[in-house]
């Protein structure tokens, strides 16, 4: 016999106040754990997310949802650039290294990346992480692919097998039809490691795949008496598809200096004065800068992060009121039954428990009941983030973690103990007030 | 030399009809040996109970002393005295004030617990078994006669092995065989301690040597 163990008997006496109580703590908790989850989740997301390229160069729209588009592999494209542009940054002596990205097929749900070889080989998922492959290897000719790990792993597919793009998506009130290339099967022949990232769950394949699909060959150079035509089932190798045009141009520069030179010179309009205006004329890309924008992915991540910070600040707000209103529930669920428990509280009294100990008692209920509600409130936190993690990735391309416990979580859980604390106080204090004379009888 | 001594005990309450204090003590002296079994005869109403509360300290009187081997009750902080209670004074009441949510055996250790003390589990048990409960030990109140909840209260009452035992008309919710029986069990356990029982059943007060009558101990 503890004063632990009258409070769990007070507690089990209770039982159906005592379930609903903690069960609303735990809505409450559960609530501030998912939001505080999710947001860190995506931000460690956002920020943990490349931005191995200082540029990227896309059709003039919406910078955020070219950045959507190219690292997070959502939204549509702005429109389309030259391929000639792509070709231009290969040559330009202050780029470190550039990659074409094409959007255009997808295979179920996931999308086709038509880019370079060297994409898989030079550029980074993650700060500080390399692609990887779990089996096989990059793509290197005309209809190979590989595979992001989520792809693999949702389709079963295995390195050697073949498979279609499609393109278009077929609307269930036949209004639209997907179209699947039949015609030109794809191999696997790679399958990428998880990177944690949106690239886990997207297709890639050489651009000119991509265009192969759709767009016409090359002309044959003239000791090539090979019949070219859509009929013709000979292999071809990259440099005999045309490639006309890309979603985008990914740029890495060898120094920031060079990516604020070109991306002044094709952003902003070329200044009056005669002798800049003359330099820029002569800049490498200034002949593709018509209908071109150049996208500081840094920048655009780093507003969108502004964005869903308030968007998550609101929600914060909305989970203390629920935690307030459960706290409130603690204690008029506990301030109710001082009336019944006056005899039983004077009975104490009388055998030699002092007011501090009833305060005490009380007290303890209310925290332990706050304690099992903060738990399975983590838990239920926990699993509302798990079953919204598949939603983030499809919509969001955002990846994460949900079942995470950081200093945050232990600091929610530990003020939600100590708000229970506050809350039983007032009930703790009537019945630290009892007269015990009065209700030692049971008339009283 | 008195085990126990009052003396000059007033005790007054708000009478909310008179809108003024109304005096329900008025004790000059009153003088128990140590071992001395007392009966208190009164009228309802008369000022018996709130005595034993006076005595067992839950309330304090307006002045006088309350000496009980050499410590006057009434100069104690209310915690020492909740304290001294528990340590010192069993209290058994008429109608058992046992906790509806415990069993005996928690019941009579819940006694032992604000004592400072420490709970002993396998004292208690044998209590119980004295009382002849030996397989009432996890029942709840609810579930014991009322013959039986008293004989749990008295088991409780001397579970830390008081100096007085109180007992505030404890066989008024009794029948006459479990009376008689709650009676020699409570004259049993009290041996060689004080034992101090109100009653106004003249059955009871004629099984005790010494037969106070509160009226006239009594000036109110």
């Amino acid at each position: 016999m503890t004063t632990l163990s009258i409070v769990t008997k007070n507690l089990r006496k209770r039982l159906l106040a005592t379930v609903l109580t903690t069960f609303s703590i735990a809505l409450g908790a559960g609530l501030i754990i998912a939001i505080l989850t999710i947001q860190s989740e995506t931000e460690k997301s956002f920020n943990q997310t490349s931005v191995g390229y200082d540029l990227i160069l896309a059709a003039k729209g919406s910078q955020l949802q070219t950045t959507l588009n190219t690292l997070y592999h959502i939204e549509t494209s702005t429109g389309i650039v030259p391929y000639a542009l792509y070709e231009a940054t290969q040559k330009d002596p202050r780029v470190e290294y550039s990659f074409p990205f094409y959007v255009g097929d997808s295979y179920m749900q996931y999308r086709v990346i038509g880019t370079s070889a060297e994409y898989l080989e030079k550029a980074s998922p993650r700060r500080g992480m390399s692609y990887a492959f779990r089996e096989g290897r990059n793509f290197s000719t005309i209809n190979e692919a590989v595979l992001g790990s989520m792809v693999a792993d949702q389709t079963g597919f295995k390195v050697g097998d073949t498979f279609f793009f499609t393109h278009g998506v077929k609307m269930a009130d036949g209004g639209a039809e997907e179209f699947v290339h039949e015609d030109h099967p794809v191999t696997i022949v790679g399958i990428l490691e998880p990177t944690g990232t949106a690239n886990d769950r997207v297709i890639f394949s050489a651009v000119q795949t991509t265009h192969l699909v759709h767009a016409p060959y090359q002309e044959p150079a003239a000791s090539d008496d090979h019949d070219h035509s859509h009929d013709d089932e000979h292999d071809h190798s990259l440099d005999e598809v045309v490639v006309k045009n890309l979603d985008a141009v990914l740029v890495k520069y060898k120094s920031p200096a060079s990516a604020l030179q070109v991306a002044g010179m094709i952003n902003y309009p070329v200044p009056a004065n005669p002798v800049i205006a003359n330099n820029l004329r002569r800049d490498p890309l200034f002949a593709y800068r018509e209908g071109v924008m150049a996208v500081s992915p840094a920048v655009q991540i780093a507003q969108l992060m502004s964005i869903v910070g308030n968007i998550d600040w609101v929600l914060k707000v909305i989970a203390v009121l629920v935690v307030i209103v459960a706290l409130f529930g603690i204690l008029v669920a506990i301030y109710n039954t001082m009336e019944e428990r006056k005899r039983d509280i004077a009975i104490m009294r009388s055998l030699g428990a002092s007011r501090g100990r009833i305060l005490r008692i009380i007290i303890l209920e209310a925290a332990i009941i706050c304690f099992q509600g903060s738990l399975f409130g983590l838990m239920l936190g926990w699993s509302a983030t798990a079953a919204v993690a598949p939603y983030l990735i499809t919509s969001a391309g955002i990846f994460i973690e949900p079942f995470t416990f950081s200093l945050n979580h232990a600091l929610v859980l530990l003020i939600l103990v100590g708000l229970g604390i506050i809350a039983g106080t007032i009930p703790a204090l009537k019945a630290y007030r009892t007269d015990v004379a009065a209700h030692l009888s049971p008339t009283n | 030399m008195s085990f126990l001594s009052l003396s000059n005990i007033i005790k007054t309450y708000p009478d909310p009809e008179k809108g003024a204090s109304k005096k329900v003590l008025d004790i000059p002296h009153l003088e128990v040996a140590k071992g001395e079994h007392i009966a208190i005869a009164g009228t309802s109403g008369g000022g018996k109970t709130t005595l034993l509360h006076c005595i067992a300290g839950i309330i304090r009187p307006d002045s006088g002393s309350i000496v009980l081997n050499g410590t006057d009750i009434t100069q104690l902080s209310e915690r020492k005295r909740d304290r001294f209670r528990a340590n010192h004074i069993g209290y058994v009441y008429q109608t058992f004030n046992l906790i509806q949510g415990f069993t005996a055996l928690e019941n009579v250790m819940l006694g032992m617990l604000f004592s400072g003390k420490g709970v002993d589990r396998a004292k208690a048990e044998g209590l119980l078994v004295q009382m002849g409960l030996k397989d009432r030990l996890k029942y709840k109140p609810s579930q014991l006669s009322v013959g039986q909840q008293q004989r749990v209260s008295i088991a409780r009452a001397v579970a830390n092995d008081p100096d007085v035992i109180l007992a505030d008309e404890p066989t008024g919710n009794l029948d006459p065989a479990s009376s008689e029986e709650a009676l020699s069990l409570l004259k049993e356990v009290a041996k060689d301690k004080i034992l101090l029982l109100v009653s106004h059943e003249k059955d009871v007060l004629s099984q005790f040597q010494r037969v106070v009558s509160l009226s006239e101990i009594n000036k109110a």
